[in-house]
């Protein structure tokens, strides 16, 4: 059952990229100013949107681990936290190429480029905490509890920077989006490609850590078995 | 829970007075970096925001060394596993370590804040309150984070350099509030509410965020 499901899924992604990346390139029109140099912002908006997601799981399924102690939460938490900082990391890398010319500028403190690299900061803090832990049951918990402070600190982050400065374009104000309905289009197919690629990622990764998971607790039952024998 | 959280704060707050070295250390690292941006800045006389900039930069890296510091004393004779025998709610011996190690980054902060006037030639603040303010809640704030990653880093192999890796991108709305109180109290500007508001949250999550976690985090 569980194989089926990834099959299904891995087959609707691809469709699903492979569309937005027609989308991207074919159907949607080229912008007036910039050219199809903005077509990067449908990955960099869709890569945004899938890390915020990741991050809001690593959140909710620590809450989860903290409240079942099940470790199938766990496992998903360090997949959507590893998955999260690569979407990020594309996002720190589409926006500087994208303002460099547009902007004039590779970096500047605007509110969401400067959440978005602390973000980034405390994730990767997050996955360097849980690879320093030995203990399982310690780092579990650590983790868990390290995902929920990080995803509470991002709001206050995001408020505190905004107040500081702000220079970044808004495509959505006022509840209506600043766009060709064509360009909209491609962005939500997009939007929901990356979100997709980011469940299958997730689902193999946490997969993966349920496997070592299962080895590890075989490791141990052959020494305990081995410990037995001697006399 | 008051007169627990007093007892351990003053536990912390007398061993640490005994060994000064410690305390006395960190100023003495925060006077160096001093002396060595006087150097960087070649002699000339930092402008406001350079200055709080400067200054921050400074009281963070002496309140990184000094946290990770006193709390070696339960790990060097797992005298942790003692503490938490004490018959107190649990999340007493956060507070009460809060409170100690308050009182330490306090200490450094004010002792360190006016080598500025006299190395670096920085005018007296045109006003007092927000700087005033700002170390306190400098103080209070990166207590209140720095205490609970302590513990959260506890059991990690590479907490040295792990503790300030997870304390300071959690504390940039801190930071980023304290320094610009800083940079007002220079300046003199007057639209510090959102500053205050800042900080004043900031206090709050993290004042209450352990209260909620603390338990689960040392159950193991």
């Amino acid at each position: 059952m569980r194989g089926k499901g990834l099959t299904f899924l891995a087959a609707v992604t691809f469709v699903a990229v492979l569309a937005g990346l027609y989308m991207t390139f074919v159907y949607a029109p080229p912008e007036r100013f910039m050219g199809d140099l903005q077509r990067l912002m449908y990955f960099h908006i869709a890569s945004a949107w899938a890390a915020m997601l990741a991050f809001f799981v690593v959140f909710a399924t620590g809450i989860g681990y903290l409240v079942t102690r099940r470790t199938a939460f766990d496992h998903v938490a360090v997949a959507s936290a590893e998955v999260g900082v690569f979407f990020t990391t594309l996002v720190l890398i589409t926006g500087p190429i994208w303002a460099r010319p547009v902007w004039n500028t590779w970096w500047t403190w605007d509110p969401r480029l400067t959440t978005t690299l602390i973000l980034w900061f405390i994730y990767i803090a997050y996955l360097l905490l849980r690879s320093s832990i030995a203990d399982d049951a310690r780092r579990r918990v650590v983790a868990s509890i390290f995902g929920i402070i990080g995803f509470a600190d991002v709001p206050i982050v995001h408020f505190s920077v905004t107040w500081w400065r702000s220079i970044h374009p808004n495509l959505f104000s006022g509840g209506s989006i600043n766009m060709d309905p064509a360009m909209t289009r491609a962005l939500m197919v997009n939007g929901i490609a990356f979100v997709l690629l980011y469940a299958l990622l997730t689902w193999l990764r946490a997969r993966l850590e349920a496997v070592r998971d299962e080895a590890a607790a075989l490791r141990h039952r052959v020494y305990d078995m081995a410990d037995g024998d001697r006399p | 829970m008051w007169t627990a959280i007093w007892i351990i704060a003053r536990k912390d707050i007398i061993l640490e007075y005994r060994r000064r070295w410690l305390l006395a250390s960190a100023v003495l690292f925060g006077f160096l970096f001093v002396v060595v941006l006087g150097i960087a800045y070649n002699g000339k006389p930092l402008p406001p925001d350079a200055a709080a900039g400067a200054l921050w930069t400074v009281l963070l890296f002496s309140c990184v060394t000094i946290l990770l510091r006193t709390s070696s004393f339960e790990e060097e004779r797992k005298a942790w596993y003692a503490l938490f025998t004490a018959p107190v709610d649990r999340s007493a011996i956060f507070y009460g370590k809060l409170l100690a190690n308050t009182a330490f980054l306090f200490l450094v902060e004010f002792a360190v804040t006016p080598s500025f006037w006299i190395i670096l030639g920085v005018p007296a603040p045109a006003a007092w309150p927000p700087l005033l303010i700002g170390l306190t809640a400098g103080a209070v704030g990166l207590a209140e984070v720095g205490t609970f990653l302590l513990f959260l880093t506890s059991m990690s192999e590479g907490r040295e350099i792990l503790f300030p890796v997870s304390l300071i991108p959690l504390a940039i709305p801190l930071l980023l509030a304290v320094i610009r109180l800083t940079a007002g109290a220079w300046t003199g500007a007057d639209d510090l509410f959102v500053w205050y508001a800042v900080t004043g949250g900031y206090l709050m999550v993290f004042g209450l965020l352990p209260w909620l976690l603390f338990e689960l985090l040392v159950e193991v």
